[in-house]
């Protein structure tokens, strides 16, 4: 008679499990799948671990055969305040080269985005935003134009890297260490996943295992800044036979749009105590 | 009348209230007119760091030519490309500059100050905020704003 007070108790836990266990029957039985579920991707590991350089290479070769293509890429960039408190952020754009002098990135934004065009001649840079606009003589290539951008008007795409005609003349530079990380399925595509280092960067990159070698993403450490902030670019959306209009690569001014200078080359006074 | 020993400690924080503003000011100034070394104008804002944007390496203009992209971006004189959004703008160059108070021609701002009124001289679109004028640049792929000297001929 004493045990039967805890009886309830004791019973509690197991009617709970029970409740759990066994699906309630008086509920509909759930809608049968239309479509099979997804087949799991299986890949058989190669037999002979590959050497990250060859894997790289074999990259920066197929993507100099690229004539035209088309690319979206989502990166996340590191952002540590003078708090130490890290922000991430995010930017997209959307990359299409026609070899060996075309170039458009459109980066989307909530505010309208901005465009950079290059046609062989000039590159132009449009922000609806504003309605602004800047046009300067670029240089005869894709590759000399990057270098201008980034070197001259301090305009960095994130992969340029990548776009270039010959990516293996910027990647395999002042490697310090190599290594086959393994494979990896990055957004459903089996990918070799790299890792190198140099003196001052640790670097990683995804590439397509198969016969379309594409670089799917990259990522840096930069060692040489404090707190050692990194930049992850997704590279989506592959296009590798996109069909462009005759103007795509054409910057054509909108109506009202305002034709204004880049900082460095505009002519104001500008005071001595400037930090450079 | 007798000196109290609390009247000594009323004058500090009297001169606190008016003298911390002030030095914030100075501040949110000089860093307003910095430029180049930190190349945060757009995105980033002052102090703020970021990763370089490329892996690059290797001889850029040439094989004999032993100048390296990487030496030049050591110097973080890279444009952070980031697009600003809000509660992040509150960190970006200048953004805080107030009202009224004197700014440097050349100074560069990411964002105006309120109540600007814009006009055209010169085919360029000016912004008088409170007699001072600004002409938007692009700093890197960014839009900032360039302190100038009213136009020639301009009576406020």
């Amino acid at each position: 008679m004493k045990i039967l007070p805890w009886l309830p108790i004791a019973l509690f836990p197991t009617l709970a499990l029970l409740g759990c266990a066994s699906p309630p029957t008086e509920q509909p039985a759930p809608p049968v799948a239309t479509a099979a579920p997804a087949a799991p991707v299986v890949s058989p590991e190669p037999a002979v671990k590959p050497q990250p350089m060859d894997v790289l290479k074999r990259m920066a070769a197929y993507l100099h055969t690229l004539d035209h293509f088309t690319v979206t890429v989502e990166k996340t960039t590191d952002l540590i305040l003078p708090t130490d408190q890290r922000l991430h952020a995010d930017q997209t754009m959307e990359i299409a080269i026609q070899k060996p002098n075309r170039l458009r990135v459109n980066y989307l934004n909530l505010s309208g985005g901005r465009q950079l065009f290059y046609d062989g001649k000039d590159f132009s840079l449009y922000t609806p935003e504003q309605n602004v606009y800047a046009t300067a003589p670029a240089a005869p290539t894709i590759d000399e134009t990057l270098d201008l951008l980034a070197d001259r008007y301090r305009i960095s795409l994130p992969i340029a890297d990548l776009l270039v005609a010959d990516p293996d003349s910027r990647l395999a530079q002042h490697i310090t260490s190599e290594t086959y990380v393994g494979r990896i399925l990055i957004r459903g595509v089996v990918c070799h996943h790299l890792a190198f280092r140099t003196s001052d960067l640790d670097w990683e990159i995804w590439i397509e295992d198969g016969p379309k070698p594409l670089p799917r993403r990259l990522a840096l450490t930069d060692r040489s800044v404090k707190g050692s902030p990194q930049m992850m670019a997704n590279l989506n959306d592959w296009n590798l036979a996109p069909t462009f209009s005759a103007a795509y690569f054409t910057f054509t001014p909108p109506p009202q749009a305002e034709k204004i200078q880049f900082l460095d080359a505009a002519p104001a006074a500008r005071p001595a105590k400037a930090v450079k | 009348m007798r000196t109290e020993p609390w009247m000594y400690w009323k004058r500090a924080l009297t001169i606190a209230l008016i003298a911390g503003p002030m030095l914030a000011l100075v501040s949110i100034d000089v860093e307003a007119g910095r430029r180049g070394g930190g190349g945060f104008g757009g995105g980033g804002g002052p102090g703020v760091r970021a990763p370089r944007a490329n892996i690059g390496g290797g001889p850029v203009h040439g094989p004999n030519n032993n100048f390296n992209r990487r030496d030049v971006n050591v110097n973080r004189n890279v444009n952070v490309d980031v697009d600003r959004h809000w509660g992040y703008g509150a960190v970006g160059a200048g953004a805080a500059v107030a009202v009224g108070t004197a700014v440097a021609v050349g100074a560069i701002v990411s964002t105006l100050p309120p109540s600007c009124s814009a006009f055209v001289a010169n085919g360029v679109t000016y912004q008088n905020c409170g007699g001072t004028y600004y002409v938007p640049r692009y700093d890197g792929p960014n839009v900032v704003y360039e302190v100038v000297p009213a136009p020639p001929g301009w009576n406020q």
